[in-house]
């Protein structure tokens, strides 16, 4: 099963105004082509993608959100899966995209290619609807999930591999940063960012 | 930390607009951690590692949120990937407080290694940092750090010392 297979049915199941953290590297490139959208944070560092979704879906319990991740990405921040238990976000629902390797920095094989049963890690955790997708017509029907109301984590066992990269794909930082969070402004009808007109040194009093 | 000083940092936290407190617990914060959460007024959100408490307070700032990361000093050293990683590199606002140990005078063996790493290590983060050393000044301190935090788009750090924390 390949990763951009599966992104590419996510793509299709998920709505519009669904907020999407991305892990970086090849995932972040795949859903850039695939779903560009001002409602993606995209190229979470290692150990970010989730925490930050959770985050997230804490402060907007009324929205939906979704983390892309990976195994090399979950696994630096392991309990972050712990955090996500304890509290138990309706309103999150979190994709590993397990491909047994640190794929982008040169394949070294990750711990989940040694035994470890990132599933079984947030069932222990206390995520109770924790699956294994294994192929992708078994991954388009678990999707369907995402329809349902509660906290969701699967794992998808993908292939190595990616599509081919621009030289220019990258999204800047502090630029997804403006998109988003002005793109949350206008949907919350809340600030953001919360620029200041004026010091507190110069207002008058 | 003295009762005066736990019930002046929750005041300041609601006068600063703070929303959303996640903390992992130090022995200075132990006060403060039941007020907040026991007050509506915050989502309290409890983590098993500084780093995961980092990218929370990301993920609720992106929210709308006004965030604050309560950790203990030696917490601060775990939270500094998060903290250099998506903070420093997006300009993301964030109000962090750490009940500093460390000082000259806070004498146990393992505090020793806080006195050397906490300052320069904020100060390589880019993190602005300001020593409250007085309860009376407490209150004032995080309404200056919250309003500086959105206006620079950047972390600001108080450090807790002197009479707030004996």
């Amino acid at each position: 099963m390949k990763r951009y297979d599966c992104l590419k049915a996510v793509a299709a199941a998920i709505r519009e105004d669904d907020l999407v953290v991305t892990n970086l590297g090849n995932t972040m490139h795949e859903w850039l082509s695939l779903r560009p959208s001002r409602a993606n944070l995209y190229n979470m560092n290692l150990g970010q993608c989730t925490p930050v979704a959770l985050g997230l879906a804490l402060a907007l319990p009324h929205r939906r959100v979704i983390a892309l991740d990976g195994d090399g990405n979950l696994l630096l921040n392991l309990v972050s899966l712990a955090d996500v238990s304890y509290h138990k976000p309706d309103n999150l629902r979190i994709l590993v995209f397990d491909n047994q390797a640190y794929e982008s920095p040169g394949g070294m094989p990750s711990a989940t290619a040694h035994g470890v049963d990132l599933v079984e890690v947030a069932k222990g955790c206390g995520i109770k609807r924790s699956h294994l997708v294994s192929g992708i017509e078994d991954f388009k029907d678990r999707l369907k999930l995402i329809d349902e109301s509660g906290l969701l984590f699967l794992t998808a066992k993908v292939e190595l591999g990616s599509i081919e990269r621009g030289e220019y794909s990258v999204i800047d930082h502090k630029y997804n940063k403006y998109l988003f969070a002005t793109y949350i402004e206008e949907t919350e009808k809340k600030p953001v960012l919360r620029l200041r007109s004026r010091s507190p040194f110069t207002e008058k009093h | 930390m003295k009762a005066e000083a736990s019930e002046a940092i929750v005041r300041g936290l609601k006068a600063a607009g703070v929303d959303l407190v996640a903390m992992l617990p130090d022995h200075g914060f132990d006060r403060v951690q039941k007020s907040i959460a026991a007050d509506d007024r915050f989502t309290f959100v409890p983590v098993s590692n500084e780093g995961v408490g980092a990218g929370i307070c990301a993920g609720a700032f992106f929210g709308g949120k006004t965030p604050a990361l309560m950790i203990p000093t030696s917490g601060f050293l775990v939270a500094t990937w998060p903290l250099a990683s998506l903070h420093n590199l997006w300009n993301i606002p964030l109000l962090l407080m750490i009940p500093y140990r460390g000082e000259v005078g806070d004498a146990q063996p393992v505090m020793r290694t806080y006195q050397f790493t906490t300052e320069p290590i904020l100060r390589d983060l880019q993190i602005p940092y300001v020593n409250v050393s007085e309860i009376g000044k407490i209150e004032g301190a995080i309404k200056d750090a919250v309003a500086s935090a959105f206006a620079w788009q950047n972390p600001i750090c108080l450090l807790f010392s002197g009479e707030t924390l004996r």
